[in-house]
C-alpha cells in the first residue's frame, strides 16, 4: 500500500530488533509506521514504540548477553530521541556548525558509545543528514573526515554523503568518516546493527 | 526457566491474561470480532478502548500471545499477519473477562454502587 516512507529514526529502530523478528515483522512493521505516520501519529512516538519493543525483544530469550543488547538498544533510543526537536528538522549538514559540542554521559566512553551507536542504530551506510541527529545525542565533538582520511572544513559539501565509520581520537572527540556512497547498500537487515 | 517455560506455566492458569498485560487482553477483545492484521488492530482498539497502542507494544503482545497459543498467525496477505483467536484464546478471554466482572462487581458494592 502506498504511504509515505518511514522517517530514519524509525528505521533505525527497527533495525535494533533481533533478525529473527525483523525476517518475520519487519515488512509488516515499516508499512504499519508509514500508515500511522500517515494518521498523524508524530514519528517520534512510533519509533519510541518500537525502540522500546526491542528492547523487550531482546530481553525475551533470557542470556545474560541479551541484558547488554537490550540496555544498548535503550541507550540508543534515549540517544536518538533525546534530541532537540530543531535538529530533526535542520536542513543539516550544510548549515550546521562544524564542530558539535555538547556533555557527553561518560567521558571514557566515547568509543564505546560511537561504536554502539554506529551499530546498533544502524547510522554505518546512513545518509549524514539523517544521521546527524542521532550523532548529535553522543555528546561528544563530532569531526568529519572523508574517505581519503582528509579532515572536512565545514560544512560537509553539499550532496549525499553517508557514514562509513568512526574513530573515538578521545574521551570527547570522535571522527566520522563519510563517503559519497553509501558502503553497504542493500544491506538493512544483514551486516547493519549485527551486534545489536 | 526461560521464556517459553514462564509461558506454558502461564497457560496452565485459568486466567491466563492476569500477567499478559493489558494491551494482550485489548488484542484479544479485539479478535474475538474476527481476524485482523496489526493496523486493523490498532484502529479497532482505539475505537472499543480509546487506547492507541504503539506498534512496539501491539507486536510485542501479539508474539506474546502466539507463544502462549492463544491467537494465531493467518497466511500473510501482501506483507501484513491477519491474526485469529484460537479456541484457547477464547477460553483465557473468558475467563479473564469472569475476573474483571468479579473484582468490578466487589468495587462497585464497596463504593456504594450496587445497582447502579
Amino acid at each position: 500500500m502506498p504511504g509515505p516512507r518511514p522517517a530514519g529514526l524509525v528505521r533505525a529502530a527497527l533495525r535494533c530488533y533481533p533478525p529473527r523478528w525483523r525476517s518475520r515483522h519487519g515488512d509488516e512493521a515499516v508499512e504499519l509506521a508509514a500508515l500511522l505516520m500517515r494518521d498523524g501519529v508524530p514519528v517520534r512516538s512510533i519509533a519510541c514504540s518500537y525502540f522500546m519493543g526491542a528492547a523487550r525483544a531482546r530481553l525475551a530469550p533470557g542470556p545474560r548477553r541479551r541484558l547488554g543488547m537490550a540496555a544498548g538498544t535503550l541507550l540508543v533510543a534515549a540517544g536518538a530521541l533525546g534530541i532537540p526537536l530543531a535538529l530533526l528538522s535542520s536542513s543539516a549538514p550544510a548549515n550546521a556548525a562544524s564542530v558539535i559540542r555538547a556533555r557527553i554521559s561518560n567521558p571514557g566512553d566515547a568509543a564505546s558509545q560511537l561504536e554502539s551507536l554506529l551499530e546498533c542504530s544502524a547510522l554505518l551506510g546512513e545518509n549524514v543528514k539523517q544521521a546527524l541527529p542521532a550523532l548529535d545525542s553522543l555528546h561528544v565533538k563530532i569531526t568529519w573526515e572523508t574517505d581519503g582520511g582528509k579532515p572536512v572544513r565545514w560544512p560537509v559539501p553539499e550532496g549525499r554523503y553517508y557514514v562509513a565509520g568512526g574513530t573515538a581520537r578521545s574521551a570527547d572527540s570522535i571522527a566520522i568518516r563519510i563517503a559519497a556512497k553509501d558502503p553497504a547498500p542493500g544491506n538493512s537487515a544483514g551486516n547493519r546493527g549485527r551486534r545489536c | 526457566m526461560t521464556t517459553r517455560e514462564r509461558d506454558r506455566g502461564d497457560a496452565a492458569d485459568p486466567d491466563v491474561l492476569r500477567r499478559a498485560g493489558d494491551a494482550s487482553v485489548l488484542i484479544l477483545t479485539s479478535l474475538a470480532g474476527g481476524s485482523k492484521h496489526g493496523y486493523a488492530l490498532i484502529h479497532d482498539i482505539k475505537g472499543f478502548a480509546g487506547v492507541q497502542l504503539g506498534p512496539g507494544t501491539l507486536y510485542g503482545a501479539l508474539d506474546r500471545l502466539e507463544r502462549l497459543g492463544l491467537i494465531e498467525a493467518l497466511p500473510a496477505q501482501e506483507r501484513r499477519h491477519p491474526y485469529r483467536m484460537t479456541a484457547a484464546g477464547a477460553m483465557a478471554l473468558r475467563a479473564h473477562l469472569d475476573s474483571i466482572e468479579r473484582v468490578s462487581a466487589a468495587g462497585r458494592l464497596r463504593l456504594g454502587l450496587a445497582g447502579i
